[in-house]
């Protein structure tokens, strides 16, 4: 890769483009004795970059505070679920009394005119 | 006991779970102090731990009344271990969610495949596939003496759960049981305690009050079965 001219990169961009460009000079103008292996360790870079690992300290960085909350919270939903499930559950049973209640008085009623008839 | 006798006794026994819970929850966050090497998130422990003798105490409720119904053969013992089945999985739940947002700041991850928290999850599965049963399948004579049969097998996974930590090892702590490191301050016992007598009392209640639904349903059931025979009831 060729070194960008310095000299002849005018203006304010040329500023980031001379950094750039000393940099790629450095590589190419002085190779370093382990030349032979770069493709390699920029592979291991191009890894790196690409791929997630995890950070070994980082349930440090976790909230005690924030997962004592949320494991309370977690506790407190489970025990009204159960509550709420239980007083939908007396609910429809209610409904179907109802319903069973009106179907007898309806029944009576019937066999009421039916003797009276 | 008669209807109001045994109402009064329920709210009784609610009113001490209640002041319990207010009180147990006081010690836990104003009274004990914060453990040395976790932190705060150490205080999970004190609901934790309880929950899951809760889950054994559901798995226990629903394994008697599974003998119950199979040596007796009365829908009364059946409501009673359905009750402790669903009190198995809502205090299985609460084991299965707190252990693991504790474990996410203790071993720097949710979940491991330790011998303890396998169990716990089989255990909790299991009563779950119960409570689908139960629900999905009717309430006739042949699911009632299946699913009896089930809670009796099931309740062999509660020991293998609590010696599954010192039979194959593991990560999960064993603070409080045999070998264990220990409480070492009193205000750290004390919230254990009463968290260990309000999750009683809550196992109490809960499966009380599941019971009495059940068992209401069943007798519902059967009434209307009667008088749809009769040609009373429409459909």
């Amino acid at each position: 890769m060729e070194p960008i001219n310095l000299v002849s990169s005018p203006g304010p961009v040329c500023v980031q483009s001379s950094l750039a460009g000393l940099v790629l000079a450095g590589q190419t103008a002085a190779p370093s004795p382990e030349s032979s292996a770069a493709p390699a360790t920029r592979a291991q870079e191009g890894e790196r970059e690409q791929g997630f690992k995890p950070d070994p300290g980082g349930a440090n960085l976790q909230s005690g505070e924030l997962l004592l909350i949320e494991a309370y919270a977690a506790i407190w939903v489970v025990a009204f679920g159960l509550i709420l499930h239980t007083w939908r559950k007396q609910r429809q049973l209610t409904a179907r009394l109802d319903q069973l209640q009106r179907d007898i008085a309806q029944e009576r009623d019937r066999g009421d005119r039916e003797s009276e008839g | 006991m008669t209807t109001r006798k045994s109402d009064r006794a329920f709210v009784a026994l609610l009113v001490v779970g209640v002041a319990c819970l207010v009180v147990s929850l006081q010690v836990i966050f104003l009274r004990a102090p914060i453990e040395a090497s976790m932190g705060i998130v150490q205080k999970v422990f004190y609901f934790h731990v309880p929950a899951a003798y809760g889950m054994y105490l559901g798995a226990t409720v629903c394994f008697a009344g599974s003998v119950g119904y199979l040596s007796r053969g009365t829908l009364g013992w059946d409501a009673f271990a359905r009750a402790g089945a669903d009190v198995a999985v809502a205090m299985g739940l609460m084991v299965m969610i707190s252990g693991p947002l504790w474990a996410s700041k203790s071993w720097g991850k949710y979940w491991d495949w330790d011998p303890r928290l396998i169990a716990s999850l089989m255990c909790l599965m299991l009563y779950m596939g119960y409570g689908v049963l139960r629900a999905f399948s009717g309430s006739t004579e042949a699911v009632r003496r299946f699913a009896a049969a089930l809670g009796v097998l099931s309740v062999a996974l509660v020991p293998m759960i609590h010696l599954s930590v010192h039979k194959w090892g593991g990560q999960h702590p064993k603070v409080i049981s045999k070998g264990g490191g220990g409480i070492h301050h009193p205000d750290m016992k004390l919230a254990l305690a009463l968290g260990f007598v309000t999750f009683t009392l809550l196992t109490i209640l809960w499966v009380w009050q599941r019971m009495r639904l059940h068992q209401a349903t069943s007798r519902f059931e059967a009434l209307e079965q009667e008088a749809l025979e009769l040609g009373v009831a429409g459909d």
